[in-house]
């Protein structure tokens, strides 16, 4: 099948975009040489800034952490990857944490990373009503296991390691303990809570709807929780309800 | 089928709009919500990114919402990418009609330019040959989602820094033809006609006095960086500054010919404080209302023919 001149001529552009102005085919442009490469460079440089910036504003912590030189580097070489190309621009960090957690000299920023992509994830996650606690008055007991629950579309979890404590940890003093963060915004901001393993075996668990029943004895399987589950389950399911991280599935 | 963009039942917006940025939401809404609107705090109408808002929820949407309630709104799209080889991004048009659904703006636009292929997408807007492959490329992709949407969309004429050796039109003829195949109308950005006549050496005048004003629904105003390299001023449309002298003439010189139209002050970088903003608002005003004045005969004199009679 013949390639179309329009295609063509986008394929020959598509490549002096990506591997410099040496690939550019001035034939195909009107002006002078040093013209026709002085407007190549004028979309190099907005992409490429465009793309840089995405990444700045998605993960400040991070670049504070590295410092902006280090993470510029980083980041031209995240974009350089073949894949890093067909993901659309809002999305542009999303594999970064694994990126830096497969290169040693900056896998510290890798958690950190994940935290920040995270509270993106929730910031612009689907608005949905969470249950509330008075919302279980209106069960009789005897019902209650029965009431199906499902994760809110904006909760998080995500590790806190040191640096993420860190960042956050003033506000948070139980986070170091927990080792985990739940975000979610059950209404206008993000909110951020220590996550208990019960908690986040809970809402793990609620990824599907699941009977609250189902839920609680999902801390059974808990390593090193036999016999003790009912002590650890009710407060982590009360902590989640509290922070507005599960929805009541109604018919 | 023939545009119609300045048909009121299909095109409501007037007077002068500001692109909507987070840091001036809440003086957005304030001044919507006043009991006596301010105008020079109030804009006519509000424009958005649409892929600034291609998400379930957040806070975003929570201050879109509250301002569309209070004020129109046009989505200004810049990911379609209309003139890409592979046709528009399905996922960009998905998106699109679930905002337009969800919003109901009063215009929807996007620009004369590609952005990349399947596997590449560049954020940027690329330019393209004006030749006839490229025309009937760009009908059938505007009709597609003129189509999809269920309206009419309005084409930004672009920034240019490169020309193509080949091309067989001049831009505003590409531009009409366009319209007048697709039905799509013209969202005629007057500062994008004196970074292309700078860069390619072209007569900005002349640019703006051969667009046919029926087809335009829309006009953008903004500023742009200038570099100057050894073969003159590289103009940059960057949207980061305030509109400069020669784009007002040349706003001033358009609406005198055509009458007014829906105008956007587009501030994308830098963005300013507010009342620096809406500072350009009322200049645009000014100009409009001038225009206007000039156009309609003044009550104490007789009409032409009478006083020939008289």
């Amino acid at each position: 099948m013949p390639v179309s001149t329009l295609e063509h001529t986008q394929r020959a552009m598509m490549q002096a975009l990506d591997l410099g102005p040496d690939y550019l085919p001035r034939e195909m442009f009107a002006g002078s040489p040093a013209r026709i490469i002085a407007g190549m460079k004028v979309h190099a440089n907005t992409i490429s800034h465009a793309r840089l910036v995405a990444l700045e504003d998605t993960f400040p912590r991070v670049m504070a952490l590295l410092g902006h030189a280090a993470f510029n580097h980083l980041s031209r070489e995240y974009l350089a990857r073949p894949e890093a190309g067909g993901v659309p621009h809002a999305d542009i960090g999303r594999d970064f944490a694994e990126f830096l957690a497969g290169d040693e000299e900056v896998a510290t920023g890798a958690a950190l990373a994940r935290f920040e992509w995270h509270w993106l994830e929730s910031f612009r996650a689907a608005e949905a009503q969470p249950l509330q606690l008075a919302d279980l008055a209106a069960f009789a007991p005897e019902d209650l296991p029965r009431v199906e629950l499902v994760a809110h579309p904006a909760a998080r979890l995500t590790p806190a390691d040191s640096h993420v404590c860190e960042t956050i940890g003033d506000q948070l003093p139980d986070l170091a303990q927990a080792g985990w963060l739940l975000l979610v915004r059950p209404e206008e901001q993000v909110r951020l809570v220590p996550a208990t393993a019960a908690m986040r075996a809970i809402l793990g668990a609620a990824q599907f709807p699941a009977p609250i029943g189902n839920l609680l004895a999902i801390c059974n399987e808990l390593p090193g929780s036999k016999g003790s589950s009912p002590d650890a389950a009710m407060p982590a399911l009360i902590a989640l309800i509290e922070a507005g991280a599960l929805l009541e599935v109604r018919e | 089928m023939l545009a119609d963009v300045n048909n009121h039942s299909v095109n409501p917006l007037t007077g002068v709009g500001i692109g909507l940025k987070p840091k001036h939401y809440h003086l957005v809404l304030q001044s919507l919500s006043a009991s006596i609107h301010d105008p020079a705090s109030t804009p006519d109408w509000l424009e958005v990114h649409p892929q600034n808002y291609f998400c379930a929820g957040g806070p975003p949407h929570r201050w879109l919402s509250a301002i569309a309630e209070r004020a129109p709104i046009s989505l200004h799209s810049v990911g379609l990418s209309l003139g890409s080889a592979d046709g528009v991004v399905p996922d960009e048009l998905d998106q699109l009609a679930a905002l337009c659904a969800r919003y109901q703006p009063a215009l929807v636009s996007d620009h004369l330019s590609w952005s990349g292929s399947a596997s590449n997408r560049y954020p940027d807007l690329l330019p393209v040959p004006y030749t006839d492959e490229a025309l009937d490329h760009f009908v059938a992709q505007v009709g597609l989602v003129q189509e999809r949407l269920g309206r009419q969309i309005l084409l930004e004429n672009p920034s240019r820094y490169l020309a193509f050796a080949g091309d067989q039109y001049e831009e505003a003829e590409f531009l009409h033809l366009l319209c007048r195949r697709s039905g799509c109308g013209l969202l005629f950005d007057i500062n994008n006609i004196e970074v292309s006549a700078t860069n390619l050496g072209l007569d900005p005048f002349a640019m703006v006095d051969a667009i046919d004003a029926d087809l335009v629904g829309e006009i953008h105003l903004a500023g742009h960086a200038c570099e100057q390299t050894a073969e003159g001023p590289l103009l940059i449309d960057d949207h980061g500054s305030p509109v400069t002298g020669l784009t007002w003439r040349l706003f001033d010189r358009f609406i005198r010919r055509a009458g007014a139209r829906p105008v956007l002050i587009e501030w994308d970088t830098d963005v300013p404080e507010y009342d620096v903003l809406m500072a350009e608002v009322m200049r645009a005003r000014e100009i409009l209302d001038a225009a206007a004045h000039e156009a309609t005969p003044s009550p104490s004199a007789p009409p032409e023919n009478a006083r020939v009679h008289a």
